[in-house]
């Protein structure tokens, strides 16, 4: 696998197992990106559209000779549970996904979560 | 009145340090800002403007916008199982839409070693909540930062970032008690709200009373819900 295939599979694994914890409303939706595309594309311009189903989780290369990768989720918490509850339990899933997705799994994954609204 | 009818949208940051370097601005090719579009429609000033009503830059982003609203309300329609009013998650939802174009700082949950954050403007929006569950009591303007500013780090979020913050709200009160008795409950109901539930480590509260409310003011806070 690909160096990219392995950040666009490790996007989606851990939007899909974000989605799914108790307290998760919906990943940061991306509207700014959808209208800057819209946009673009009513003025003939080059369309890129965020990437399908991932919105919400940034993946990128760290660490030295880019050994290990960050996951930076950006999520909506739902009221009636605590956020910090959510969050751990987000980054605990998150985790436990992306190692499973790594084909070397003694790569470090460090996985950032950030509550963007409560609603 | 002397506070943001509707506060988080502007002023939620104003004034802040991060204010000359986060804001993500977002001009359409026509240089007018999307947040200052989408805040007019919001307002009900885009009729106003000759400039929003003719342009065809600014006229696709309020149709994209529209759109959207329209959508969140069909869906509130088919699943209203949380009990929240359709045009209350409505407004929450829009919100959140706004907070791409300025989500303000990010802000430590947890523990010191953990790396989960929470945007300024969602912890203040609870905050305010928190306060208002008081009879006699409209929340203003909530600003968070760091306690120590100038011993954390960079503002970026890095580990040098977390630490405890500081909550500065402020209110306009009635007149049904004391005004010191009353500051102290609002720090108190904030204090819960960081506490239980959003679980952010707050070491300062300070509350300023910016504005005294009239007694029919009052007398509508009593007949809504009382001493919750």
């Amino acid at each position: 696998m690909t160096e990219r295939k392995i950040q666009e599979e490790l996007a989606l694994v851990a939007a899909d197992v974000a989605r799914r914890v108790p307290g998760v409303a919906f990943l940061r939706p991306g509207f700014v990106e959808l209208l800057r595309a819209s946009a673009a594309s009513r003025a003939g311009r080059p369309v890129t559209r965020p990437a399908p189903n991932s919105t919400g989780v940034r993946v990128r290369q760290v660490g030295e000779g880019a050994a290990g990768f960050h996951l930076d989720l950006q999520l909506v918490a739902r009221t009636g549970h605590r956020t910090v509850d959510v969050t751990r339990a987000v980054r605990a899933a998150v985790c436990a996904a992306a190692t499973e997705v790594l084909p070397d799994p003694g790569r470090p994954v460090r996985v950032t979560v950030t509550v963007v609204g409560i609603v | 009145m002397a506070l943001n009818a509707h506060p988080g949208r502007h002023g939620e940051t104003e004034g802040t340090p991060d204010d000359a370097v986060t804001p993500e601005e977002e001009p359409l090719p026509c240089g007018r800002e999307l947040f200052d579009v989408w805040e007019a429609w919001d307002a009900g000033e885009t009729a106003a403007d000759p400039h929003l009503a003719h342009c065809p830059h600014c006229t696709a982003a309020l149709a994209d916008l529209t759109s959207l609203d329209e959508a969140v309300r069909r869906a509130r329609q088919e699943e209203t199982d949380d009990g929240t009013p359709p045009a209350e998650l409505t407004g929450r939802i829009m919100d959140i839409v706004r907070l791409e174009l300025r989500p303000g700082r990010t802000l430590p949950l947890g523990a010191p070693e953990e790396d989960d954050w929470i945007v300024e403007a969602a912890a203040a929006r609870a905050f305010r909540a928190a306060a208002e569950t008081l009879p006699g009591v409209r929340a203003g303007s909530c600003r968070i930062g760091p306690l120590e500013p100038h011993a954390t780090g960079s503002g970026t979020g890095g580990p040098a970032d977390r630490g405890p913050v500081q909550v500065r709200l402020e209110v306009a009160a009635g007149l049904g008690r004391p005004l010191r008795e009353l500051a102290e409950a609002v720090r108190a109901r904030v204090a819960d709200a960081a506490r239980d539930a959003i679980g952010i480590e707050v070491a300062r509260i300070d509350v300023l009373v910016v504005d005294l409310l009239d007694e029919d003011h009052h007398a509508d806070d009593e007949q809504e819900g009382g001493d919750r």
